[in-house]
């Protein structure tokens, strides 16, 4: 367990909560086995694919994580197989929707050959249209079905939303959202506007699982960031004290430099899944699919889960966050409609009087 | 001095006998050629703002239904329009201040004076705002915790100064328009003549009185240019809203521009509809221009070119633009140099702990020096088309009895559009445009020198504008009298006239160019970084104190850059800034 994380009790309401998604965790105990499914191809036809990626010699991969996360997984593949040579692309917010949209448009410009994106829903859509090829392969094979979407989407682990405060300033430990609460903290806490859906529908969770939280939230004054890397820094620095919203990968970054916050993972956590897909334009269709089997392997998974940054949907991977512990919700995309959207952004902009 | 009408009518007899071929090569094939730069350069500029505008005409103006029910708009519209107005003011009123300051340096300063106050402009914006951010936080800011070192301020727990205010964000963003307008009227200050300012010394007019009454109405074109232009940018501002004014949940256009690019599907009509009242603006204020100075020839000063230099000189000015620079350039610049060897960003000032792991980290970036050529490389060779194209837009403004007025009027609302477009929108027009038949473009190199072209045009038109009016027609008149062609005198008499203003021009266009990332982040392939765009992942996705290295390294390429231009542009020119 990283020092610097601290996990929260569970509460009886959070453990009513958390139970709820046992059905979905339980997948994680099951034996990984080798499945009936699109994604399961013949071995020969798997050494075709290996060959043929080895001959294109690269593969370019659109991704939105955190740059050391892009770093270690860019490492790993190359050391993996070092025929290919895997190329990262920090590709932020809905630009990489839009480099998308024309380089299918383009068909002559080398672009991205796959995908690691927050934006879950553009890749639905593009899946339902066609755009994105079934990732095959042994380990594509292997990978759980709960955890694939529309057939083509993977669900490379779980990233929870966390919180963290300033130790230096904050005395008595803050270990669940209510704690956000407290008078003292009055005026110095931070939060991230709606820079994006995904931040909208955790506030919508928020405000779900919480009846009436997120107004006192915003009676306690609570200074809205653009990003949540400036609202962390600005917690680091004691310009703020706590701040409600951050991904641990963020915080992994200020912990290095010894900065004096601590991350709360609250209990129950919530958190969303990137979206791993192939396109069907890839000019390296084939290193792209050796890509994407590697990102669902075990060695994959380890890189991107890091040291407890996420969890893995599959078992025993080394320095996985256990979701059962933190009662873990996943964001549900199909729950998530952009009406339900929309009518919650109208509730926030009176409660936060700003977008 | 000729008037219109009577040129014409000698240019049209002589044309007579010159006989019919005369006329098609002396009238028509002229006001064609003005004509085809007009549509080539409006083609470039006007297509990709129509491109978005359709959008958000379409359905019968849908977009700006879907506009009217975005929340708090009206408080968005009256902020945006507040926040141009008083940055545009404060930074006209300390631009020309600075100008006028800069012509009454001691001449042993009067090189690096001159320079001074445009040096803010080499420090790129969200830099600039993040070191402002290091300074004057409420409770952590370096200069805000000196200041409660202070007797009468120890009682305070924060500020006395606090960044994320109105009152700051108009003042940041003033001082980052203030360079804008002291080098258009600096340069006009440069080149007028003193002659009438003699006089009204040798009248017994008080500096001061002179200034008011002579210098200033004077330097009108270059104030009513400048002041359009920053109120433009000022309406387009972004960074320092952006940065500074969620946390006081102050909202202008361009962050919900920038917010409603942020979500899936984005809704291009409404982003149109939300930047259609900036661009009718950036009309408004061209025709309110014209207005204002109608006939620019009257401010033109006939003279052996500032070799008469009677102003005295005064250790005060030097000490004004002294503090401009220290508040604007040198506090920043530290605040970044200290959190940039920091571990991270800190309300606790620690020597003991500093560190160059950061510097080493940035260094390390391999896509690093791979942004930073191709943003040189894209730059130098969209400055190379920039100059000319700008310069005969400028000529073709200036001198109104050789250009037909409805080509006039075309080049000048060329020249303004993308100044009344924001950089981030325009980047979706060159999007729609550049890949779709017939230019499917994107991914190129080329795409990134037109997008850098239509973006600056306007900036290069102005200022060279501003040049042109300052010279004024006299001289190339005298060269024509004299038996030179047209060419001849243009190459001879009127270029070299013109260098030093060029010269400026290219360098601030460097530096702008340098620092562009919003529109770039649209166009370029995702695996063409520029410098801009790898400062933007780093800002989205380090720590500050990674920021604050990679701000300083800009920097020093920009000043690099500057350093460049001026040196080819003869080290006269240097005097320009």
């Amino acid at each position: 367990m990283n020092p610097n994380f601290s996990r929260t009790r569970l509460s009886r309401r959070g453990a009513l909560v958390g139970a709820s998604m046992l059905s979905l965790s339980a997948c994680l105990s099951a034996p990984v086995f080798a499945q009936p499914n699109s994604r399961n191809v013949p071995a020969a036809e798997w050494t075709r694919i290996l060959d043929a990626a080895r001959r294109e010699g690269k593969v370019v991969l659109y991704a939105t994580m955190a740059p050391a996360v892009h770093d270690r997984i860019a490492a790993a593949f190359n050391a993996a197989y070092p025929g290919i040579k895997m190329e990262v692309v920090r590709v932020i917010g809905t630009a990489m929707t839009i480099k998308f949209e024309q380089e299918r448009q383009n068909p002559g410009v080398a672009g991205g050959d796959a995908m690691i994106t927050a934006d879950v829903r553009w890749a639905m859509d593009a899946a339902r249209k066609g755009y994105l090829r079934t990732p095959v392969g042994p380990n594509a094979a292997a990978w759980p079905d709960a955890w694939m979407k529309n057939g083509q989407i993977v669900f490379l682990g779980v990233n929870p939303w966390v919180m963290n405060y300033n130790t230096s300033l904050v005395k008595t430990p803050i270990n669940s959202y209510q704690d956000l609460l407290r008078p003292e903290l009055s005026g110095k806490l931070a939060s991230t506007s709606l820079v994006a859906e995904v931040v909208t529908i955790w506030y919508k969770w928020l405000d779900d699982t919480y009846p009436g939280f997120l107004e006192r939230l915003a009676a306690q004054n609570v200074k809205m960031y653009a990003a949540s890397v400036a609202a962390s820094n600005s917690t680091a620095s004691g310009e703020v004290w706590a701040n409600a919203f951050s991904v641990i990968p963020i915080d992994a970054a200020l912990h290095a430099q010894k900065a004096p916050i601590r991350t709360v993972i609250p209990n129950p956590a919530y958190g969303f899944s990137y979206g791993g897909a192939v396109v069907s334009w890839a000019k390296n269709p084939n290193a792209a699919l050796v890509a994407m089997d590697f990102l669902m392997s075990p060695k994959g998974q380890q890189v991107i889960v890091g040291n407890e940054e996420s969890a893995s949907p599959l078992p025993n991977i080394p320095g996985s966050l256990d979701m059962r512990k933190y009662n873990m919700q996943v964001l549900d995309w199909d729950k998530a409609t952009p009406e339900s959207i929309k009518a919650f952004e109208a509730k926030w902009n009176r409660l936060f009087g700003a977008r | 001095m000729n008037q219109p009408g009577h040129g014409l009518r000698i240019t049209w007899f002589s044309s007579h006998a010159w006989g019919v071929g005369g006329v098609w090569r002396r009238r028509v094939l002229p006001q064609a050629a003005w004509l085809l730069l007009g549509l080539l350069v409006g083609f470039a500029v006007v297509w990709p703002v129509l491109q978005l505008q359709w959008r958000a005409f379409a359905d019968g103006g849908a977009a700006f239904t879907r506009l009217g029910e975005l929340p708090r708009i009206g408080r968005t519209i009256q902020v945006t329009v507040i926040l141009a107005l008083c940055s545009s003011a404060l930074a006209v009123i300390l631009g020309t201040l600075l100008a006028w300051c800069s012509s009454l340096l001691p001449l042993r300063l009067r090189t690096i004076g001159e320079i001074a106050p445009i040096l803010p402009l080499v420090v790129p914006a969200v830099a600039a705002v993040t070191g402002w951010i290091f300074l004057l936080s409420p409770r952590v800011g370096y200069l805000n915790m000196a200041l409660r070192q202070l007797p009468f301020l120890s009682s305070l727990d924060e500020g006395p100064f606090d960044i994320y205010s109105v009152t700051w964000i108009v003042i940041i963003t003033g001082l980052l328009l203030t360079a804008f307008v002291y080098v258009f009227v600096l340069t006009a200050l440069r080149n007028m003549g003193q002659e009438l300012e003699a006089a009204a010394a040798a009248s017994g007019a008080s500096p001061v009185r002179r200034f008011f009454t002579v210098t200033l109405p004077l330097l009108r074109p270059s104030i009513v240019f400048s002041a359009g232009v920053v109120f433009l940018l000022g309406l387009g501002q972004f960074t320092a809203p952006l940065l500074l004014g969620r946390t006081t949940k102050i909202d202008v256009l361009t962050t919900e521009m920038f917010y409603l690019t942020m979500k899936y599907p984005i809704d291009f009509g409404l982003g149109a509809a939300l930047g259609f009242p900036i661009l009718v603006a950036g009309l408004v204020v061209v025709y309110l221009q014209r207005l204002a100075l109608r006939d620019q020839r009257r401010f033109v000063v006939v003279s052996a070119k500032s070799r008469y230099d009677m102003r005295q000189t005064r250790w005060w000015a030097a000490a004004v633009i002294g503090v401009y620079l220290l508040l604007t350039t040198v506090l920043p610049l530290a605040a970044l140099l200290y959190v940039s060897v920091s571990p991270f960003w800190s309300g606790i000032v620690q020597f003991e702990v500093l560190t160059l792991r950061h510097w080493q980290s940035v260094l390390k970036n391999p896509s690093l020096i791979d942004a930073i050529v191709t943003s040189i490389k894209v730059s130098l060779v969209a400055i190379a088309l920039l100059i000319p194209l700008g310069f005969a837009m400028a000529f073709a403004l200036v001198t109104a009895n050789r250009v037909a007025r409805p080509i006039r009027a075309l080049i000048d609302v060329i020249a303004t559009t993308p100044m009344a477009v924001p950089a981030s929108l325009m980047g979706f027009g060159l999007l729609f445009t550049y890949t779709q038949p017939p230019l499917q473009l994107y991914g190129t190199t080329a795409v990134l020198v037109i997008t850098y072209v239509t973006l600056m045009i306007g900036h290069s038109t102005r200022l060279q504008l501003t040049t042109l009016m300052s010279t004024g027609s006299e001289f190339l008149e005298a060269s024509r009298t004299c038996g030179a062609g047209a060419w001849r005198s243009f190459w001879r008499v009127l270029l070299p006239m013109c260098r030093k203003g060029i010269a400026a021009t290219a360098a601030l266009t460097f530096v702008l160019l340098f620092h562009e990332f919003s529109a770039s982040l649209m166009v370029r392939s995702a695996r063409t970084q520029v410098i801009g765009s790898v400062m933007y992942d780093v800002w989205a996705g380090g720590v500050y104190a990674e920021v604050a290295v990679l701000a300083l390294i800009m920097v020093a390429v920009t000043v690099l850059g500057v350093a460049l231009a001026l040196a080819v542009g003869g080290r006269d020119s240097l005097k320009k800034f």
